[in-house]
């Protein structure tokens, strides 16, 4: 008789127990609050605040979202992560340390259904953040590298155009330094710590140029040694270090600031240290004199424009970029529904507006872009056909660090190339 | 949330404190009550310190000892691998290029900090009492602003500008002045003549705290041993040599260690100036790269501990000197 009422009751807890298991298999509801942190600059962080804020009100049921930009991000994501303050989503501003915290992070599709987004990202984006099969970080916004900003005004009035071949930029360099109008290239690489990194950029284009992405990839791999892509480097010197081509050579490079954007808009000549190309990632408008900011805002593109880095002879037009991706700590309907947003096409309509925001998806209203300026690097950014994730941020962090360290004492003219690939290939 | 609220906490988080504390005394005074009478007098008061010396051992003791041991782990500090760490850093020629600079900052910062402070407060105290208080104010001044402010300062006295641009660096501006060309003076590392540049600053900052414990300790020097001095016929210099200093000894000694176990560890002024590059990084900078940018938890300990252990017997110095300080009282 026990045994029997026994026996009931522990069928009858036994099949609660599977349907709550069931119950048990969908995500938590989540408290009506998500954090995020990143690493966006002031500008951007507004934007997106204001975007998330937005889209908060737009549905009953959006819970709140607080984006955090923290000051340096790669230290203190870790600070927080270590001290058991993780936030619900987390931005990255490189793969690598993102795929450090692997451990810490749930795979996206464990959260979400990645198909819809895979969809309309432009090819090359979801393999960035994946290890042993899962994808772990998805991106939400982009920057486009492969742009050289100039100023139409200087150019007319020198005679100079806009070089849509490697020849014809070969022959304005010359054209340039024969008129002595100026120095071709403005070409700062100081950045406080992260020093050096403009000139990885540099480097990296050409790697993807003349070698291709597979090879690139496996550069960034460490598979294919930094003493194995002279052709890279070459051309690096030839449009930088050689003499005229950038004020000051290198010694004047390696401390002047990345975001000194003033000499590309002088009008005194070559005495006053006036530039005419710069070759940077789209963020750098937000570098530019307010006045000049102002004037490409309202699309005033008569001192400001940007057009393609033209590629070499023979080899493909790669564009290399850069972007952040976001990764998910916690699972909950609320996060599910904030990265569903967030990692989506739809990301974009305040972002665009207020900052220097590029879609990662082919399938962004390209109209949304404000300006003419910024429709021309979307554009970019969707049309691209071999797309390269900027190389140095997802080396190991140690390699990334001696490759900025080891590219600022080249250019200095410290140490020649040779010395400067064993440096950094030893990293590895 | 909850029923107390947050002053209510608070409220509870005190009383059950001093509740706590009371009743550790109590406990230990009671522990020490069993013990006999002679013993209960030599011990009550290494009781009542146990609390305070178990903190410091958890605080201090117990993290060095995580260090020393995570100095022979690999890079997460999961796995053990014994002296690798530092074969690795003795064997690279960039750490020995480090060492050298720590060594330079060591030779040079102190003792002219030193100097600078016995020079300012020798000459302060010959000017009148008005004058001595504006001298000394301005040299102390540095000491109130951190050291990341004052590299904010000297970097904009340091920067070098490309030709044609307009100038905003001091240096600079003093040389093309005189005559000369501007230079790129943070990246010139012949003979670690940036490293000096960057020792310049410090000696800025400290040579007010020079000047104030020298100050005062040369007003202590009895007048009579320095009328004693004259009246046999020294001059000022010998008297400054010889009768002064040596009954100042001990302040300098004590400045001087200070200001020397303030330079082994020297890390913003490398980090906010040049970012430890060209040849400028010392050993604090190195740990906090590895820590903090490399994430290579085995190499920042091994650094620390080869750190501390330089700085152990400056310590133990300094403590020898206080001491000798304290039985002369």
């Amino acid at each position: 008789m026990k045994a029997k009422r026994f026996l009931t009751a522990a069928a009858v807890l036994a099949v609660a127990g599977m349907s709550l298991t069931g119950c048990a298999a969908s995500a938590p509801a989540g408290d009506g609050k998500v954090t995020i942190y990143g690493a966006y600059g002031e500008a951007q962080a507004a934007a997106i605040q204001a975007e998330l804020d937005a889209w908060t009100a737009s549905e009953e049921g959006n819970p709140q979202v607080t984006f955090t930009s923290l000051a340096s991000f790669d230290t203190d994501i870790k600070v927080k992560i270590e001290s058991g303050q993780s936030p619900d989503i987390g931005v990255w501003p490189q793969p690598g340390g993102l795929l450090d915290q692997v451990e810490n992070l749930l795979p996206l599709s464990d959260v979400i259904d990645l198909a819809p987004i895979q969809e309309t990202l432009v090819p090359g984006w979801d393999t960035l953040a994946q290890k042993d099969g899962s994808i772990y970080g998805l991106p939400l916004s982009a920057n486009v590298k492969t742009l050289v900003f100039y100023n139409p005004t200087e150019f007319e009035k020198n005679g100079y155009t806009v070089p849509t071949t490697d020849a014809e930029m070969t022959a304005l360099i010359e054209q340039i330094k024969a008129d002595g109008t100026g120095y071709p290239f403005c070409a700062g690489i100081e950045s406080g710590t992260a020093t050096g990194w403009p000139i990885t950029d540099w480097i990296e284009q050409y790697v993807l140029d003349y070698y291709g992405v597979d090879t690139y990839n496996q550069w960034i791999a460490g598979d294919v040694k930094f003493s194995e892509i002279p052709k890279a480097t070459d051309k690096v010197a030839e449009m930088l270090l050689t003499e005229g081509n950038v004020n000051g050579g290198g010694t004047s490079m390696v401390t002047d600031g990345f975001g000194n954007t003033a000499p590309l808009f002088e009008t005194g000549g070559k005495a006053k240290g006036q530039c005419f190309m710069l070759r940077q990632g789209s963020f750098i408008t937000d570098f530019f004199p307010d006045a000049i900011k102002a004037e490409v805002a309202a699309e005033d593109y008569t001192h400001a424009d940007v057009f393609t880095l033209p590629a070499p002879e023979g080899a493909s037009a790669g564009v290399l970029g850069g972007g952040d991706l976001a990764a998910a700590f916690t699972n909950d309907q609320d996060v599910a529904k904030v990265l569903n947003f967030i990692l989506s096409d739809k990301l974009g309509t305040i972002m665009a507006e207020k900052s220097s925001f590029v879609s990662p998806h082919k399938t962004f209203d390209t109209a949304l872009y404000p300006t003419e300026l910024g429709k021309k690097v979307g554009q970019a950014m969707a049309d691209a056909e071999v797309f390269g994730f900027d190389g140095s941020d997802r080396m190991p962090s140690e390699v990334n660090a001696e490759f900025w360290l080891a590219g600022t004492d080249w250019v200095a003219g410290k140490i020649d190339w040779a010395t400067a690939a064993e440096r950094i290939q030893a990293k590895y | 949330m909850g029923a107390l609220g947050d002053i209510g906490y608070g409220l509870l988080a005190i009383a059950i404190g001093i509740a706590v504390s009371l009743g550790a005394y109590k406990g230990l005074d009671l522990l020490v009550n069993l013990f006999s009478e002679e013993l209960q007098k030599k011990i009550r008061a290494l009781g009542f310190l146990l609390p305070a010396a178990l903190l410091l051992v958890v605080v201090l003791l117990v993290p060095l000892v995580q260090t020393f041991y995570l100095s022979f782990t690999n890079k997460t500090g999961k796995e053990f691998i014994g002296l690798q760490n530092y074969v690795d850093l003795f064997t690279s020629p960039e750490f020995l290029g480090i060492l050298l600079n720590n060594f330079l900052w060591i030779a040079f910062v102190p003792a002219i900090t030193v100097a600078v402070g016995l020079l300012v407060a020798t000459l302060g105290n010959n000017v009148g009492p008005r004058r001595e208080k504006i001298f000394k104010s301005l040299i102390f001044m540095p000491m109130s602003i951190s050291f990341v402010s004052a590299a904010t300062i000297w970097s904009f006295i340091y920067v070098y500008v490309p030709p044609g641009r307009p100038e905003i660096g001091l240096l600079n501006s003093i040389v093309v002045a005189l005559g000369g060309q501007p230079q790129p003076w943070l990246i010139i590392d012949t003979a670690r003549f940036n490293s000096f540049l960057l020792m310049i600053i410090i000696i800025w900052l400290q040579a007010g705290f020079a000047m104030v414990l020298l100050s005062a300790a040369i007003k202590a020097v009895p007048e009579e041993t320095i009328e004693a001095a004259r009246i046999d016929g020294a001059n000022t210099v010998q008297v400054f040599f010889q009768v002064i200093v040596p009954q100042i000894r001990a302040t300098i000694m004590s400045v001087f260690i200070t200001v020397l176990i303030l330079v082994m560890k020297i890390f913003d002024i490398v980090l906010a100036m040049t970012g430890g590059q060209f040849n400028t990084s010392v050993l604090g900078f190195e740990f906090y790269k590895q820590f903090f940018l490399n994430f290579n938890t085995g190499a920042a300990s091994a650094i620390v501990t080869i750190l501390t252990i330089l700085v152990a017997p400056l310590m133990w110095i300094q403590i020898r000197s206080a001491r000798k300080q304290e039985a002369l009282r």
